[in-house]
């Protein structure tokens, strides 16, 4: 086992237990003294880390944020059955940026202009694995004071306190038309979100429906 | 003996109202949550008000949460969105938050033997510039997982990405750290 990029991943995932082949690694490390050496480094990097002193209690920190609960709006449920009806208009405003007003995308890439109060601002959109999708998309939402806002109205009715699960509602549509291959008919992959929103099986499957219905033009409603 | 109550049992009762377990839950959680905001946003004064409002916004958000997980991962779920958000403003504000941390770290306890002492300070001294020099995504990963003890799945849950993205966030991190150490030339901790 040679030591280069591809070893390294695997000496941290066997530190944790989640290397793909243990065994195999166990035994190259028997034998392989500059593997052995960089393990026994990572192993002090991580009880290093482990070890760092923790922050102390910050006296009336509790109190705090109790007083500022109680002076917030009590938690309530958000209504299950206006969930898709949200998540419709937030589906309609991420719809029309993306595939809308886009210019014409480059393969791999999409390309979203959203007007702010001040100038156009332009942001990449790339289907990749390992890249800050959700930070660009929050990017969007921070840039757009029209998608931020019928994003967060669409979705709550309670404003910014539900921006991470704009960012989060975004995030996996762009996820689910990634895996779908096709950005006209993503929303088969829709189940781990409506999982998050508490939708049943049923919900989720007839939500699944009334968007495809959407999707291809039908009603909105 | 009896048991403390679980997180969720804790999260159960405030959510029907009793103020006193959420105040058990926050007393829980505050130092690892500042301690996280602390090392993403740099800054301790930040790092105070992120973690106020993130136990806020937990509050509200309990009617939400199910035991499907550790309710530390909706708690560090929110703590990371409430400092990436934090990030993004002070970048677009022409502040970069990727700088050594403000000082209000602890130091490393003291062992009662002076060399020992100072070598773990040093050794925690050095590890935090690390730290504090890494991208939010790896800081992120190697912060959840090493001192905070999350799980793979729980970070990508987190941090919204696949495991195979959270292994290899931390090899890269914990590799970046390793090179730092030996770059300082401080003796291994």
């Amino acid at each position: 086992m040679k030591q280069d990029r591809h070893v390294i991943p695997e000496l941290s995932a066997y530190l944790d237990g989640e290397a793909r082949a243990p065994g195999r690694i166990a035994e190259h490390l028997a034998q392989c003294p500059a593997c052995a050496r960089r393990l026994e480094e990572m192993l002090r990097v991580r009880d290093a880390l482990r070890a760092l002193p923790a922050p102390a209690p910050r006296p009336g920190f509790d109190a705090r944020v109790l007083a500022a609960v109680q002076s917030a709006p009590a938690p309530r449920r958000w209504p299950v059955l206006l969930a898709p009806a949200a998540a419709l208009a937030a589906v309609a405003v991420v719809a029309a940026l993306l595939f809308m007003q886009a210019p014409a995308p480059v393969p791999g890439r999409t390309a979203v202009t959203v007007d702010t109060p001040d100038e156009p601002v332009r942001v990449d959109l790339r289907w990749q694995d390992d890249i800050a999708v959700v930070e660009e998309l929050a990017a969007l939402a921070d840039a757009g004071a029209n998608l931020s806002d019928l994003l967060l109205e669409g979705l709550t009715e309670e404003g910014a306190a539900y921006e991470e699960e704009a960012a989060a509602l975004v995030f996996d549509l762009l996820a689910a038309a990634h895996a779908a291959g096709d950005p006209a008919a993503p929303w088969d992959a829709f189940g781990p979100w409506s999982d998050d929103v508490g939708l049943d099986a049923a919900e989720t499957a007839d939500f699944a429906r009334w968007l495809e219905a959407w999707d291809r033009g039908g009603e909105r409603s | 003996m009896h048991e403390p109550p679980t997180d969720w049992e804790l999260a159960a009762r405030a959510r029907d109202g009793d103020v006193a377990a959420f105040a058990a839950l926050v007393r829980r959680y505050e130092a690892p949550v500042r301690a996280f905001c602390h090392r993403m946003t740099g800054s301790a004064e930040d790092a105070e008000d992120l973690a106020q409002e993130c136990f806020v916004r937990v509050y509200r958000y309990l009617h939400r949460l199910a035991p499907r997980a550790r309710f530390s991962t909706a708690i560090f779920g929110m703590a990371r969105n409430l400092a990436l958000n934090h990030l993004r403003h002070e970048r677009r504000r022409g502040r970069h938050a990727a700088e050594p941390l403000d000082g209000h770290f602890p130091a490393a306890p003291d062992s009662g033997r002076p060399d020992v002492s100072a070598g773990r300070a040093e050794a925690a001294a050095i590890i935090e510039s690390g730290l504090s020099r890494l991208s939010p995504q790896h800081r992120e990963a190697v912060m959840l997982r090493d001192i905070h003890g999350l799980d793979y799945g729980e970070i990508a849950r987190i941090v919204r990405c696949r495991r195979g993205t959270v292994k290899s966030r931390l090899a890269r991190a914990r590799e970046q750290l390793r090179r730092h150490i030996i770059e300082s030339g401080v003796e291994w901790p």
